[in-house]
């Protein structure tokens, strides 16, 4: 890097050496170590980074609200639920992964206690019983046809 | 927009998400995406026109074209902040060649205990008036290059993208426009060597 690059990327992307583009930033470093000038230039370039860091423009909260209450009101469409459905074909198929990930503990959860469930039931009925299981699936799931 | 919406993965993802349901009619999601973006959206808006009420009434139209044309945006293809700050800047551009550049609006100022002393206030107030006055003797598209790159913190990538410019050409706004800003301040007696304080 010569000292006329490291003076135009300075007036270009200001004193913060990290905001240049990143394939110079290193050879930018290691000539501003090398080079004690540079530090004047940096330091000019930064009196103008502080400048303009003043003059944006400040948006607050109450404008932001207002604006959106205004695009509502342009769209003419009541808020509609948040379930509304998006065909699959248009979602993104990140979010459709991640769906998938994001689901996975809680859906395994709910299976394993559905199966918990069912066989603490069995268990409870065998125990339970007072007549054999044979007889009492004969006594309650048999079909009684005539007579 | 960190914490800033399209900054980070995340921000694109919630995008790409808000905007397929926006093409879908979903005002909800629509109005999620503008509440996500507005604030970075009008900044910009007047960043470049330099007037407050043009700049809002430009936000509101960039949100509603968002609306009308989000059917068009394919996600994967670019992302949302880019495809809406072109939308910004080409109002915003559109509106400076009319005639009705103001300087900005005076806001009044509440005095409080925690400020620092009248005549400090006064010097900070008048640097930045110095700045904005000189923000207006520069075209719009170098406004538009300093509000993304210094007011929004974008990198000169993402504000070439925006712009629709290549890297090279943004570095030739921004310089002209830095240079341009620094010889007003100097031409208005701002001594560079002695610093901003």
């Amino acid at each position: 890097m010569t000292e006329a690059e490291f003076q135009r990327l300075s007036t270009i992307y200001g004193a913060n050496v990290a905001r240049w583009p990143e394939q110079v930033q290193e050879s930018a470093e290691r000539w501003r170590a090398s080079h004690p000038e540079a530090g004047a230039v940096l330091r000019e370039a930064a009196v103008l980074d502080h400048m303009l860091s003043r003059a944006a423009p400040v948006v607050d909260a109450p404008r932001v609200d207002a604006l959106v209450d205004a695009l509502r009101a342009r769209t003419g469409a009541a808020p509609l639920p948040w379930s509304v459905p998006v065909p699959f074909w248009r979602r993104p198929w990140t979010d459709l992964k991640g769906a998938l990930w994001r689901w996975t503990p809680e859906g395994a959860v709910y299976v394993g206690l559905f199966v918990l469930g069912c066989a603490a039931n069995t268990a409870v009925r065998l125990l339970t019983a007072e007549t054999p299981l044979e007889a009492w699936l004969a006594a309650n799931l048999s079909l009684s046809l005539g007579g | 927009m960190s914490g800033e919406p399209g900054r980070d993965g995340g921000g694109e993802t919630v995008d790409d998400v808000l905007i397929v349901q926006v093409a879908a009619g979903n005002a909800a999601a629509f109005e999620a995406l503008a509440r996500r973006h507005m604030r970075r959206v009008v900044a910009v808006a007047q960043g470049v026109v330099g007037n407050p009420s043009d700049a809002d009434e430009i936000a509101q139209e960039a949100f509603m074209r968002v609306w009308e044309f989000a059917d068009r945006w394919t996600p994967g293809r670019a992302r949302f902040t880019t495809w809406l700050h072109r939308i910004v800047l080409n109002l915003a551009i559109d509106r400076c060649r009319k005639p009705q550049w103001i300087a900005l609006d005076a806001a009044g100022e509440i005095a409080d205990d925690r400020d620092p002393p009248a005549h400090d206030r006064l010097a900070r107030r008048e640097r930045r008036d110095a700045v904005e006055l000189a923000m207006e003797t520069i075209p719009p598209r170098q406004r538009a290059a300093v509000t993304l790159f210094y007011f929004e913190g974008l990198s000169g990538k993402a504000a070439a993208e925006a712009l629709g410019i290549s890297t090279a050409a943004f570095e030739q706004l921004l310089l002209r426009a830095r240079r341009s800003i620094r010889e007003e301040l100097q031409a208005g007696g701002f001594d560079f060597q002695e610093g901003p304080l």
